[in-house]
């Protein structure tokens, strides 16, 4: 029944923050619902690894009322992923201190993602799946559409329409899929699994999931509304797209592109391994010169996240258990960034790269954890993403050389543009709206303890959860 | 034995943490003290372990924990001592205690001193980790750490961005061999199905010489011993790592970092003896570099630069040595070469510290009689470097021109002429900066003084093993017993075993020209040297050859030509036309183009009820007509 | 039940089609050529009652039930968009003082 507590809990929270009744106090309750979640989560977690995994299941027959049969359960990449998410929502809820935005619905809005994000990852029937993950997608529309920045309306329809096309390809491949499951039809991921599609049907199926993914995720050349929404979003909105939701792409592929299609992933690669890996080149070599931090992260995250779908379509147990891994490590790193971000333009007021300067002279305790934060988006080994992108990488390698080779050199990139933003924000002489740059709150750094902890913890022992994956990845 | 080797790195890793956390609220002079205790400490553990692998012949295996385990992947920290990593043991912690205890008196007046002191603990543990790791992938933690701490080191002055491009430039082009290096994991994984040192080096020496697979394995290691010991063509950032703090550029990037090319090389020792051609290469890209080292060495002046051109230089040597296949010779060098660069460095700075931070040596001169101390530890730092007998760097350096000869006579005059040139500049450095007449600026500059005894003991500690150190291997003409040979033969029995026995022992005639003739060169050098720098009114402006010397080559500027500029470029390019103009333009041309139609379509809905209902009729006779008929 | 059916089908069936779709055709250019509203509406109840008849004529001739219950929910759904159609009408008329269709063009792009 865990599980259900999981869903339910920031589905009530955010119906009771929906009323308004709370004012002020709005943000102390989300968050100690968010906690709460963790908690819930913390127990699932253990329940998975040391007792039974019965109570992880959930299946509820409606055949009388829908047709539709509940099913949810966890596995490994599952509670993987809802760890991320219960880890970080909390993180995006205390970190907004902006008195504008501060509303009983911005939170509700937060809560009910993540009820929609835990969801998508725990829903094994893919008409539930499909309703979560269009769920999801209304609170980040609204948060985006409401509070945020100049051009908001625009731009998050932009988004909104640009993903709902993907996600329309998605459903007529799930409905195609239903048609030939054995009879009596079922939507389950099981039935899913167990048809062996012929090369022929596989490629359309894989290219509509792969349209939805690839935006959603989003690669190269379906990420222009990202730098966009990102930019314009309030940066919580931002953390949660970047830090949980491209995550729903990646895990699609890793639930539908990869036991359904492996034909296609297994021949195909040559095709669209060479698009991704164009992507994330790419995106490196935007953000090297990109003048505004936001849109930098931006293109930083296209890029990493690039290499975690070269790793999941790599077709080589390595690429996949490292690309999971990156997923959790991005996420984290990701939203370290932001947090950054966030307390560099609320002290400065701009996020112009090269108006900012000797913040480090000012704030050392802050330039400290922006460099580990930064040092650990550049892959520094004992820090998270290392692991994941050796394994990624090792795995690229041993099924395409060439290819591994070529993503290899976001090693370089990304100490390229990473150090650059980071010499031009945090070193050299101050300028005028870095002068009287305080340093960090006890507040601001406890914002930071679960990122740093989580970046060393998986980097130092990630033994943990990569044998905790390992069966998931079979 | 195993709980040594592990709090061989629990105690600079506490250092940095203490030091680090409690940066704001520890006194000045507390860091200092603490950070040379922590590798005082880790010293005395390293000559225990020193003496129990050199007198029981065993190595120490301690396994940590599994790092990266899962399905057929295992991946533990795990710590082996041999004779290798235990001679480098010493390397590190001694000469390190010896610079920490200088950095005391160095960076006294420094507002981030404890900052300092952090980073330096922080540097030994990664670099600890780095030579007592038993596999590649913990080797390249170590790797990469120390190249983060180079980084912070060298933009250790950050509010000058000068600064932070040299460790920017420092951190990005060892990432460049990083990828190599990485790279050359991926292929000894896919081959070996480990990353285990020994098992891989077990499973390599039954594989036949010049296997393809070694090949690339031996190149992409090479890679990233270039991008990390500064050879061509991923030299250029060393000079520039100049910017550091001066103990900085003597502990790592002369001592200690830029070696680990060259353990990394020497560990993996079998791998290469495999595989000829990239022997060959790493001796062509050794020389190269040595030559252009040494030249442009010849032609700066910052008595930084070339303290630093000169370390280019000699790791170019240390890579011939190893190309030439003589492992424990340059393993030799590597030793004396820490000593006395470390040494040259320190008195440099100690120079600096007198002149309140001048760095150019046509401001100097005539220091010999206001800093005497620095100056006799300069001379000596000078001697052992140039190849001058007692010191220790003839020893060493004989090893590897024995070893050159043997290779070939012309290889042996290139390594002679290599070697040569160490005596230009660093007479030339001597004779500038302590024998001339005082120049203008000196004379106006009153604070003149000798450095502090907490960084000119340290510096005599130095000065005393480069002067006895060679002594632990004579040449073979004088000695029969080749001491360090023979220690370090466990480690590359195995090696040397599997090495193409071609070589024919250079005859006693050979060996006394090798001895003498340099010697005797050398003396005309330091002749003339004395005679073109010392009376030379001031140094002119370089113009012609020595113009592009004094540039170095041009590399930067080829660089930043052929790569930093372009590169730019294409991101200005993707980022305002490919990503808006097309991307972008496509995307919201879709929803012009649906908005455009949607606009012409309008046009259909009049509101006339009666044409509505004429389309309605028409239409169903229309589906009617093509369900029935057709 | 038995005797009407017997009567219906004393007609042959082509009779039946035939008069339904001239009834129907009616109603067609009925909806088509008239511009008054109420016209228009008797028209169109004119093609739902054709093919009621013809639904009829088949259910007898089948001696199937379901075109008959069919008719009835014809009917009881045409009786509801009558309703909702005058009262419709009635406003239109109230508030345009006609109900000619042409002058409903107000609702265009």
């Amino acid at each position: 029944m865990i599980i259900v507590l999981l869903l339910v809990l920031p589905l009530l929270a955010s119906l009771i923050l929906f009323t308004g009744k709370l004012g002020k106090h709005s943000r102390e309750f989300a968050l100690i619902v968010s906690l709460l979640e963790f908690g819930v989560a913390l127990v699932a977690g253990y329940a998975f690894t040391f007792a039974n995994h019965k109570i992880l299941n959930l299946s509820l027959n409606l055949k009388q009322l829908l047709d539709i049969d509940i099913i949810i359960n966890i596995d490994a990449v599952s509670l993987l992923m809802i760890m991320l998410t219960t880890l970080l929502v909390p993180v995006i809820i205390a970190s907004n201190n902006n008195r504008k935005v501060r509303n009983h619905n911005f939170f509700g809005l937060i809560l009910l993602m993540q009820m929609a994000l835990i969801g998508v990852f725990t829903a094994s029937e893919m008409i539930l799946f499909y309703i979560f993950w269009e769920l999801a997608m209304i609170p980040i529309f609204l948060i985006t559409a409401i509070w945020g920045g100049q051009n908001r309306l625009k731009i998050s329809v932009k988004f909104l329409i640009y993903t709902v096309v993907g996600s329309f390809a998605m459903l007529i491949a799930i409905l195609y899929l239903y048609t030939l499951t054995p009879a009596p039809h079922s939507f389950s991921f099981d039935a899913f699994y167990h048809l062996k599609l012929p090369y022929s049907v596989q490629v359309p199926v894989f290219l509509a999931f792969f349209l939805a993914f690839a935006i959603k995720i989003p690669l190269f050349p379906f990420h222009s509304w990202q730098a966009e929404t990102y930019n314009v979003s309030p940066v919580q909105g931002s953390m949660l797209l970047a830090g949980i939701m491209l995550k729903m792409g990646l895990y699609g592929i890793i639930r539908f592109i990869l036991p359904i299609c492996p034909d296609v992933v297994a021949g195909g690669s040559l095709i669209f391994l060479p698009l991704i890996l164009f992507g994330v080149i790419y995106g490196a070599i935007i953000a090297i010169r990109q003048p505004k931090l936001k849109k930098m992260i931006a293109f930083v995250s296209l890029s990493h996240v690039g290499i975690i779908a070269l790793g999941l379509l790599s077709n080589n147990h390595y690429g996949i258990e490292g690309a999971i891994l990156q997923m959790f490590s991005h996420g984290v790193n990701v939203v370290g960034f932001f947090l950054c971000y966030q307390i560099i333009v609320i002290r400065t007021g701009t996020d112009i790269i090269s108006d900012l300067g000797g913040i480090a002279s000012a704030a050392p305790k802050f330039a400290t954890l922006f460099l580990v934060v930064v040092l650990a988006n550049v892959a520094l080994p004992l820090t998270n993403s290392f692991v994941g992108e050796f394994l990624i990488l090792l795995g690229l390698f041993q099924s395409n050389i060439y290819i591994a080779v070529i993503a290899g050199l976001t090693i370089i990139l990304g100490a390229v543009y990473m150090l650059r933003m980071f010499q031009q924000v945090m070193y050299g002489p101050q300028t005028a709206v870095t002068t009287n740059f305080r340093d960090l709150t006890v507040r601001e750094m406890l914002l930071f303890v679960p990122i740093i902890i989580s970046i060393f913890l998986v980097g130092v022992y990630p033994s943990f959860v990569l044998q905790m994956l390992q069966t998931a990845v079979k | 034995m195993e709980l040594i080797s592990i709090l061989l790195l629990v105690f600079p890793f506490l250092g940095f943490l203490i030091i680090g956390l409690l940066q704001k609220h520890m006194n000045r002079n507390v860091s200092g003290i603490l950070g040379s205790a922590v590798i005082c400490i880790n010293l005395v553990l390293s000559a225990i372990l020193f003496w129990h692998v050199s007198s029981s012949n065993q190595t120490v295996q301690t396994q940590l924990f599994d790092w990266v385990k899962f399905a057929d992947i295992s991946i533990p920290f795990a710590i082996t001592v041999d004779r290798l990593s235990a001679l480098m043991l010493m390397i590190i912690n001694g000469v390190g205690l010896l610079i920490h205890i200088y950095s005391i008196g160095y960076m006294k007046e420094d507002e981030g001193v404890n900052r300092f002191f952090a980073y330096l603990n922080l540097f030994v543990f990664f670099m600890l980790t780095l030579v007592l790791s038993s596999n590649y992938l913990m080797l390249f933690i170590g790797w990469e750490g120390v190249g983060l701490c180079s980084y912070l080191l060298i933009g250790f002055w950050y509010k000058d961005h000068a600064n932070n491009d040299a460790a920017k430039k420092a951190f990005i082009m060892n990432r460049i061999g990083d990828l190599g290096f990485l790279l050359g994991i991926f292929m000894l994984y896919s081959t070996f199905h480990s990353l285990n040192i020994s098992e891989v080096l077990a499973k390599a020496s039954v594989m036949p010489s010049g296997d393809m697979t070694l090949f690339f394995i031996t190149l992409c290691l090479f890679i990233g011993a270039t991008g990390k010991s500064a050879q061509i063509p991923l030299f250029t950032w060393l000079p520039d790592a100049m910017a550091g703090p001066t103990p900085v550029s003597a502990l790592i990037h002369a001592a200690t970092m830029v070696t680990a090319g060259i353990y990394l090389i020497a560990r993996s020792s079998v791998l290469f003896v495999l595989s000829p051609v990239t022997m060959n290469i790493i001796l062509v890209v050794g020389a190269a570099t040595a030559l252009i080292g040494g030249l442009v060495a010849i032609f700066q002046n910052d008595i930084k630069k070339i303290l630093a051109y000169s370390t280019v230089s000699q790791l170019g040597f240390l890579f011939m040595a190893l190309g030439l296949g003589s492992f424990s010779g340059a393993m030799f060098h590597l030793t004396t070469h820490a000593f006395f660069k470390a040494l040259l460095f320190l008195a440099a700075g100690s120079v600096i510290h007198a002149l309140s931070g001048e760095q150019d040596i046509r401001n100097m001169g005539g220091l010999r009689k206001k800093i005497p101390f620095t100056f006799a530890l300069f001379i000596i730092g000078t001697i052992a470097i140039s190849g001058i007998p007692p010191f220790a760097g003839f020893f060493s350096k004989e090893v590897i021109l024995t070893a050159a000869f043997e290779h070939g006579l012309g290889m042996g005059i290139i390594a002679t002429v290599i070697s040569l040139m160490t005596t230009i500049y660093m007479f030339r450095l001597l004779f500038v900066v302590f024998f001339k007449p005082e120049s203008k600026a000196l004379k106006a500059n009153h604070h003149v003084h000798e450095s502090p005894k907490v960084m000119t003991y340290p510096m005599a500690v130095l000065a005393i093993l480069s002067m006895i150190a060679g002594f632990v291997q004579l040449p073979k003409l004088f000695s029969e017993t080749q001491g360090f040979d023979t220690f370090l033969l466990p480690v590359f029995a195995k090696a040397t075993g599997l090495a193409a026995v071609s070589e024919h022992g250079l005859d006693v005639q050979t060996e006394w020209m090798i001895f003498l003739v340099p010697l005797l060169v050398i003396a005309a050098l330091i002749v003339v040297s004395y005679k073109r720098f010392v009376n030379a009114k001031e140094l002119t402006e370089a113009s012609g050859f020595s113009k592009v010397l004094a540039n170095k080559f041009y590399f930067d500027e080829i660089y930043d030509f052929c790569i930093v500029k372009p590169l730019g470029f294409i991101s200005d390019i993707f980022r305002e036309f490919v990503d808006q103009t097309i991307i972008n333009g496509i995307v919201n041309g879709v929803g012009r183009g649906t908005l455009f139609v949607g606009k012409r379509l309008r046009r259909l809905q009049t509101g006339n009820v009666g044409f509505y209902l004429v389309i309605m009729v028409f239409s169903i006779i229309a589906i009617l007509f093509f369900n029935i008929i057709l | 039940m038995g005797t009407t059916i017997a009567q219906i089908q004393t007609i042959p069936l082509q009779y039946y089609i035939l008069f339904c779709s001239a009834l129907f055709s009616i109603g067609v250019i009925g909806v088509l050529a008239k511009r008054n509203a109420l016209v228009i509406f008797m028209s169109v109840e004119l093609m739902l009652n054709s093919a009621n008849l013809l639904l009829t004529a088949f259910s007898a001739y089948r001696n199937d039930p379901a075109g008959q219950i069919f008719v009835f929910f014809i009917m009881v759904v045409a009786a509801a968009e009558v309703a909702i159609g005058l009262a419709l009408l009635v406003v239109v008329y109230r508030s345009t003082k006609t109900i000619d269709i042409n002058a409903l063009n107000r609702l265009k792009w």
